[in-house]
């Protein structure tokens, strides 16, 4: 995208097994809590909300 | 022998002639009461030092007319300049114009300083030519080169646009899962459901297809897809804001067959303006390639044949 580089600065799951790493991870228990998490974070992050299609969103500054 | 008529004349046609590139600049760089001031004021004196030349190497004085070394290395100032003022306006731009775009007009504001001297010189020496026959004719031919040479230089400097080079056509747009794709091509990942409606909706995109290998080449250059997509952004507006930045329009190559895509969601949601302003955006002239024209491709793959089967 722009130049530099991509960094995740979210995760959020509905995953129950997936372990904060160096990234923080927002457990959702259901995908409308997810979509909402998710979008506020992105907002607040100034983000992008990219879908890894195994429950997980990830939100990328680019 | 009478000065004037050639050193005015031929100041007056060198300033005439930065107006008229600057009218044509509207769109690359919307210009501002403070830029024309600064830039009408840089081609005069371009025009001045451009007219006083000829003269002087007539009267014989070789000294005034070795102020034109003098003069190029002031404009390369001027290119300095205007590449510093747009790279600090770059992180205020929602989609930024990329270095590629901000050098090629640095490039033509210093090169058109250059324009206005040498439009000014000839006007001069033609005047100066015509100063035995009396100031009058001195005047009128010095007039007539200068109205010459401007009508030259509007068609020598106009440069390739998109369209030129390339056939653009509107497409679909998609998503494949979370994929934003068009023809094919996938352009980035969306992941809220609600963005994606919102690009299903609102989104329009545009195939560009390089008519042959050398376009391909240039389509190819980062900074060339980011002009397109800062110009149309420009063009048609964009519904987005900085928090939103999925909305950033994004142009993408299709490595097989060189087609780029470009999906935006734009304010003004019109297909036929989507195609004509990408065919109105400027080949950067530092992103021109031709590499068919080393021989080295034959000439099937040159003009891209055989590469769009599907």
């Amino acid at each position: 995208m722009r130049d530099g580089q991509s960094q995740i600065v979210a995760v959020v799951t509905l995953r129950a097994d997936v372990q904060a790493g160096g990234v923080p991870v927002f457990p959702a228990a259901d995908e409308a809590e997810r979509d909402k998490m998710a979008r506020l974070l992105a907002k607040l992050l100034r983000g992008t909300i990219h879908d890894l299609e195994d429950g997980s969103y990830v939100i990328v500054r680019h | 022998m009478d000065i004037v008529p050639p050193v005015a004349a031929g100041t007056a046609a060198g300033t005439v002639a930065r107006l008229l590139l600057l009218r044509r600049d509207y769109r690359q760089f919307p210009s501002y009461p403070q830029g024309y001031t600064i830039h009408l004021s840089l081609g005069f004196v371009a025009a001045a030092l451009g007219a006083i030349a000829p003269p002087a190497v007539v009267t014989g004085d070789l000294a005034a007319a070795s102020f034109l070394a003098l003069a190029a290395t002031q404009f390369r100032e001027v290119r300095a300049v205007e590449r510093e003022s747009l790279l600090n306006m770059e992180t205020t731009e929602l989609v930024p114009r990329g270095a590629a775009y901000i050098e090629g007009i640095a490039r033509v504001f210093e090169a058109r300083n250059y324009l206005a001297m040498v439009t000014a010189l000839a006007a001069s020496l033609a005047g100066v030519v015509a100063a035995p026959h009396g100031p009058g004719w001195s005047l009128a031919a010095a007039a007539a080169t200068g109205l010459v040479v401007i009508s030259l230089l509007q068609g020598l400097m106009s440069g390739q646009r998109i369209g030129d080079i390339a056939i653009v056509k509107p497409a679909p747009l998609e998503f494949q899962g979370p994929l934003l794709t068009v023809a094919g091509v996938t352009i980035m990942n969306v992941g809220l459901p609600a963005s994606r409606s919102r690009y299903l909706e609102e989104g329009l995109a545009v195939v560009i297809r390089p008519k042959d290998a050398n376009a391909r080449a240039t389509l190819a250059n980062l900074g060339q897809r980011q002009a397109i997509a800062h110009e149309v952004s420009m063009l048609l507006g964009l519904k987005m804001d900085v928090d939103e930045p999925e909305f950033t329009p994004i142009a993408r190559q299709d490595p097989a067959t060189g087609d780029v895509v470009l999906a935006i969601v734009p304010l003004l949601r019109d297909q036929e303006a989507l195609v004509r302003a990408v065919e109105y955006v400027p080949v950067l002239e530092g992103t021109v390639r031709k590499p068919a024209a080393s021989g080295l491709w034959p000439e099937d793959l040159a003009r891209l044949e055989g590469v769009r089967s599907r």
